[in-house]
């Protein structure tokens, strides 16, 4: 049975579905209060948005159908790569300061409804962002060492099962892919710097970003699939049949463009979501249910992108 | 028991402990900025410095230096190529997924080619960073650059406001999780400094400051070691490009240069790329020798103190060995075919100062040619400037001989010669101009055109044209145009006040104008020309132009948009405007300009008066017709005069000479295109006038010797009458009627008057009573005794006259 699994996904490109997507409309958030704000993301239910401040202090909450912004914190760092559970009523996420120069780091769960904060762990170096992996399971590593721990409140130490999701790191700038316990460190291009590493929804491919050279697909060992070609924090939708991006230009100081494209995993579909030349839309993220992008745009505002997906038959 | 202690203590006071000198767990992203050889990577051609280039070779250094202090590294680039040129997004995604403690962005900067400070930038206002640790960071890097590179100054400043925007500015902190700063450490299109950043040693140096930067950030004990630098120069040249004196930086830094370091028998040799610059570095505090070395020079030494943390600068200037023949570097013109200018002067460069008379002595130049010398840049550029522009056409030969000798008496080692072949052309030529030498009957207020046979260079202009009156006195003059008309060059000018009539005056242009090759006039020309008689308004004011209104105008073969006629103020006769009409013929021939007087004057059939107007021509040549309405024949056109002239001119036409018919309408004036006139032109009319013409007495010519009033005429009058007057001399003249009671009823005249004769109209109705540049006033007067007072100086005439209604 797992073989059969293993070749249908191995021959998955010729199973996309044939779709056409493009923009059905932009939407801003309204009434989100003061100030600028970045790196939006999707509650599990696609009901809220959070989001962050620029240089990612702080992380804030948005309720799409009753329009209220809350402040779940204002930590130093803590907008940055933090996670949801599965229920979306924790937060996990690092908090940093700085002594004498050094960045330290504490990870903490925000329970969003009660607002009591729990520290995992406290004043560690090197400490990474947390990785929701399902089952209630949280992993961090700490100069590169993993840690797993388990529990809605009270958190204790586990292990990574085959039965929990796949993830990666960044280690000494390579991909570390973590599957069922077992670390694989990946460079698929060679000596570089790899960003903005994920695992794809049905746990089969790797989506990430080789500094220069550009976003790629491989499979779980490293073997290249698919080149996207320039494409900036990509992001796998909730099917895993696409790609959401940005292709951000800028002039060596600043940012000069910005637009949203979606593409087939496989490259060879590509749509051009927004064609704005005085908007910079940037850092797309998948709503669960797939059909709407949260972006930032360049100067702090937070827009939904609706899509408009069109069926068009099947290869 | 001792660790629990140890552990303690730096749990409970983590801030304020010196670390030992020890980066161990610390990460740094190091960004070297911009990335590969394309047009957004800074290139200075003038010294083929790449920003990216230099920007990576600090960085490499700077990550070789950290690592060697068990720093972790992350570099966001360690090739230059055109994929290293990095995105914003993945520079900052690079640092962030990285979890760095710091990111530095590596630069040099840019502007105008003649700043050289180091800049500091961080996210952020000035004082209000948003993350507090990359100010502190700022200051240390800023001050350690500064004092490396030894800039003109040094900033720390937050990107919000140093470009001024409020807001995030730099994308490389956008997004930034930890703090970050960029380092502009010089300018590289500062000529003497892109020299320097071309030389590896430099950016090492550069790298070393950054790593001191980090030390005192993340709060680790000083490096134990120091470094020697410094920049040897030749102290006797100069360089040729924007350099800051202060720093030195126009003395030239020397090449090749090998200078070894004892202890420890170290050698360093410099590079090619003109900055002389040398670096020792990780040198145990401690005294040093150097010596230095470098072929055709003195060998030379210094003795140096290096100190812990530090970098002692050790300069060298170097003496030239004196023993060895000076070089010709360069002459001037070069050997070109027909390509050098006849006013050229003759430029020889050596490497050396030079002893001048042995130089002046050895140079000779054939055909012969007399000229004064002179030396540039500190006696080692001997100019040769000729006396006059050199023959045209002539192959021309230099020799400096090898008698030219150094300060220190060592000639050169050979004869030196080179050729040069001058242009077909040797004097700037007054192809014409007007007034014409001995030209007479010109207006007083004529606009003086001088035609050369190439465009004058302005600045040969000053002091060389200059127009004199009959006692040699300089006037002023105004309206200056200097312009270029095809391959000629024009000079138009007016004197600032209308010349005197009947007088004569002389234009004088000096041998030193000159055109752009700055070929001279070289000869003095003198122009003299002599004013015509006075001319006086004659009649009754039929519209003085102070509006265009009453004016309409037609044309043909005309380029519309170039044919204007308004009411204009830089030109007048009285008031303070006239018509202008600037036109433009659009054929060769055929064009015809008309202006249509629409209240259609219809003349008082009285045949002995004169039609008269005053146009300031243009010297276009083309003609002047008037058209009238005679009788029941309409459109008689009547020829004028030919535009031969420039300044105000009263031209009149005896009714009688038109018809002897009793009814005459004045309909129109026209300007008539003239094949063998200009095809464009400027035209100003005033005073539209009739009246009894003015006897042919040339009253300029008189001796007007002393004031004199004269009795009006006609007396008794009805409406008007003309009083006469003349001043023998400049003065403040008021001329006044006054009735029978002594009640003062008219000002005619209240201005400062040149010597002349004027004439005066007073009206008894609402006309205008105005001499030359007078006020208007408007009364109604009625029949009786006036009398007219003529005051100027002690001078006081009174004289009876009689109006008549």
């Amino acid at each position: 049975m797992k073989l059969f699994l293993l070749l249908f996904f191995s021959l998955a490109p010729s199973f996309l579905p044939a779709q056409s997507i493009s923009l059905k409309e932009i939407i801003p958030l309204s009434n989100p209060g003061d100030g600028e704000y970045y790196y939006p993301k999707f509650s599990n239910d696609g009901t809220k948005i959070f989001f962050t401040k620029d240089n990612y202090k702080g992380i804030y909450s948005y309720d799409l159908e009753k329009k209220l912004l809350k402040m779940l914190n204002d930590e130093s760092g803590a907008g940055y790569e933090f996670d949801v559970n599965s229920s979306g009523n924790l937060v996990y996420y690092r908090s940093d300061r700085y002594i004498n120069g050094r960045k330290y780091s504490t990870l903490k769960s925000l329970n969003t409804a009660s607002g009591v904060i729990q520290k995992i762990v406290t004043d560690k170096r090197d400490l990474s962002t947390p990785r929701y992996i399902g089952n209630n399971k949280i992993v961090y590593s700490v100069k590169d060492k993993i840690t797993v721990v388990a529990g809605n409140n009270a958190l204790k130490k586990s292990v990574i099962t085959s039965a929990d999701k796949p993830f990666v790191l960044i280690e000494k700038s390579g991909i570390a892919l973590y599957t069922a316990g077992k670390k694989k460190l990946l460079s698929p291009m060679g000596r570089g710097n790899y960003i903005w590493p994920s695992v794809s929804p049905d746990n089969t491919k790797l989506l990430f970003t080789c500094a220069g050279k550009g976003t790629f697909v491989s499979d779980l060992n490293g073997n290249i699939i698919s080149k996207i070609g320039y494409a900036n924090y990509p992001q796998w939708s909730p099917d895993g049949n696409w790609i959401s991006y940005m292709v951000d230009k800028d002039n060596g100081y600043s940012v000069i463009s910005s637009d949203v494209y979606i593409s087939s995993w496989d490259c060879k579909k590509t749509f051009k979501i927004t064609d704005t030349p005085d908007i910079y839309e940037m850092y797309p993220e998948w709503s669960p249910e797939g059909n709407r992008i949260a972006v930032n745009t360049y100067d702090g505002k937070i827009l939904i992108l609706v899509l408009n997906i069109e069926e068009q038959g099947t290869k | 028991m001792k660790k629990i202690y140890f552990l303690a203590a730096c749990i409970l006071f983590p801030i304020g402990i010196i670390f030992p000198q020890d980066f161990t767990g610390i990460k740094i992203c190091i960004n070297p900025g911009h990335g590969g050889h394309d047009s957004n990577d800074r290139y200075i051609a003038e010294t083929g410095f790449w920003e990216s280039d230099g920007n990576l070779a600090k960085g490499l250094y700077l990550k070789k230096i950290l690592e060697g202090f068990n720093a972790e590294i992350v570099m966001t680039r360690e090739t230059n190529t055109t994929a290293d040129d990095l995105p914003l997004s993945q520079i900052v995604a690079i640092a962030n997924s990285n979890n760095v403690d710091y990111f530095h962005a590596i630069h040099s900067n840019a502007y105008n080619a003649q700043s050289n400070y180091t800049l500091l930038l961080f996210q952020g206002r000035d004082n209000a960073p948003t993350y507090p640790g990359a100010l502190t960071m700022g200051n240390y890097i800023a001050n350690e650059i500064y004092t490396a590179h030894r800039t003109t100054a040094k900033y720390n400043r937050g990107d919000f406001d140093f470009y001024g925007t409020g807001q995030p500015y730099l994308g490389v902190f956008k997004g930034l999780n930890m703090p970050g700063t960029l380092s502009e450490g010089s300018f590289h299109d500062y000529i003497p400094e892109s020299y320097r950043l071309l030389n590896s040693a430099y950016t090492k140096h550069e790298a070393w400051a950054i790593t001191k930067g980090f030390i005192s950030y993340f709060n680790l004990l000083p490096i134990t070691t120091g470094m020697i630098a410094g920049i040897v120069r030749d102290p006797e040249q100069t360089v040729t490009y924007y350099a800051i004196a202060s720093k030195g930086d126009n003395i030239k830094p020397l090449n090749k240069v090998k200078v070894t370091l004892t202890p420890g028998n170290k050698v360093y040799t410099g590079d090619s790329n003109n900055n002389g610059f040398f670096l020792f570095d990780s040198l145990q505090p401690g005294q040093y020798k150097l010596v230095y070395e470098c072929e055709n020079y003195f060998k030379d030494s210094s003795t140096v103190n290096v100190t812990a943390n530090n970098t002692a600068f050790a300069d060298k200037y170097l003496q030239y060995d004196t023993t060895i023949a000076p070089l010709i570097l360069s002459h001037y013109p070069q050997n070109t075919t027909d390509s050098t200018a006849a006013s050229t002067v003759i430029k020889v460069s050596f490497n050396r100062t030079m002893n001048r008379e042995s130089v002046e002595n050895s140079f000779s130049i054939t055909p012969a040619a007399q000229g004064k010398f002179s030396w540039e840049d500190n006696d080692k550029t001997v100019v040769f400037t000729p006396a006059i522009p050199l023959e045209k056409s002539s192959n021309y030969t230099v020799v400096i001989s090898k008698s030219a000798k150094s300060k220190w008496l060592v000639p050169i080692s050979a004869d030196y010669t080179f050729n040069f072949i001058t242009k077909n052309r040797n004097r700037l030529k007054l192809l014409s101009s007007y007034p014409s030498n001995n030209q007479d009957e010109l207006s007083g207020s004529l606009q003086i055109r001088l035609t050369f046979d190439a465009p004058v260079y302005n600045g040969s202009l000053s002091g060389q044209i200059n127009l004199y009156d009959k006692s040699n006195m300089r006037l002023s003059v105004k309206n200056v145009k200097i312009f270029a008309a095809g391959n000629n060059g024009c000079i138009y000018f007016e004197p600032l006040n209308s010349l005197p009539p009947s007088e004569n005056y002389k234009i004088v242009l000096g041998g030193g104008i000159a055109d752009y090759d700055d070929i001279p006039l070289v000869d003095q020309i003198e122009i003299n020309f002599k004013t015509s008689g006075l001319q006086n308004n004659f009649g009754t004011i039929v519209n003085d132009f102070e509006s265009a209104s009453e004016w309409n105008m037609t044309s043909s073969g005309t380029n519309a948009a170039a044919t204007v006629f308004t009411a204009a103020t830089e030109q007048k006769v009285n008031g303070s405007k006239s018509g202008k009409l600037a036109y433009q013929f659009s054929g060769a021939s055929g064009g015809e300009i008309k202006l249509a007087n629409q209240k259609e004057i219809n003349f008082v059939p009285e045949n002995d008066l004169n039609i008269g107007l005053w146009v300031f021509g243009d010297l276009s040549f083309n003609k002047i017709y008037c058209s009238f309405g005679i009788d029941s024949s309409l459109n008689q056109s009547i020829y004028i005069d030919s535009l031969n002239w420039t300044g105000w001119k009263l031209l009149q036409v005896k009714m009688q000479s038109i018809s002897s018919a009793a009814n005459k309408i004045f309909y129109s004036m026209s300007v008539l295109q003239n094949t063998n006139g200009a095809s464009s032109g400027t035209l100003y009319f005033d005073d539209f006038q009739f009246g009894k013409p003015v006897t042919a007495v040339d009253e300029g010519t008189r001796q007007v010797n002393n004031y004199s009033l004269f009795q009006n005429y006609p007396n008794p009058f009805n409406p008007s009458t003309t009083i006469k007057f003349q001043v023998p001399e400049r003065a403040f003249v008021t001329l006044k009627v006054y009735d029978i009671l002594g009640r003062e009823v008219s000002t005619l005249v209240n201005e400062e008057k040149e010597r002349g004769i004027y004439s005066v109209e007073f009206s008894s109705g609402a006309l205008n009573q105005r001499a030359s540049g007078g006020a208007s006033n408007q009364y109604g007067f009625s029949s009786g005794v006036y009398f007219y007072t003529l005051k100027a100086g002690s001078f006081i005439s009174t004289k009876k006259f009689i109006l008549l209604k």
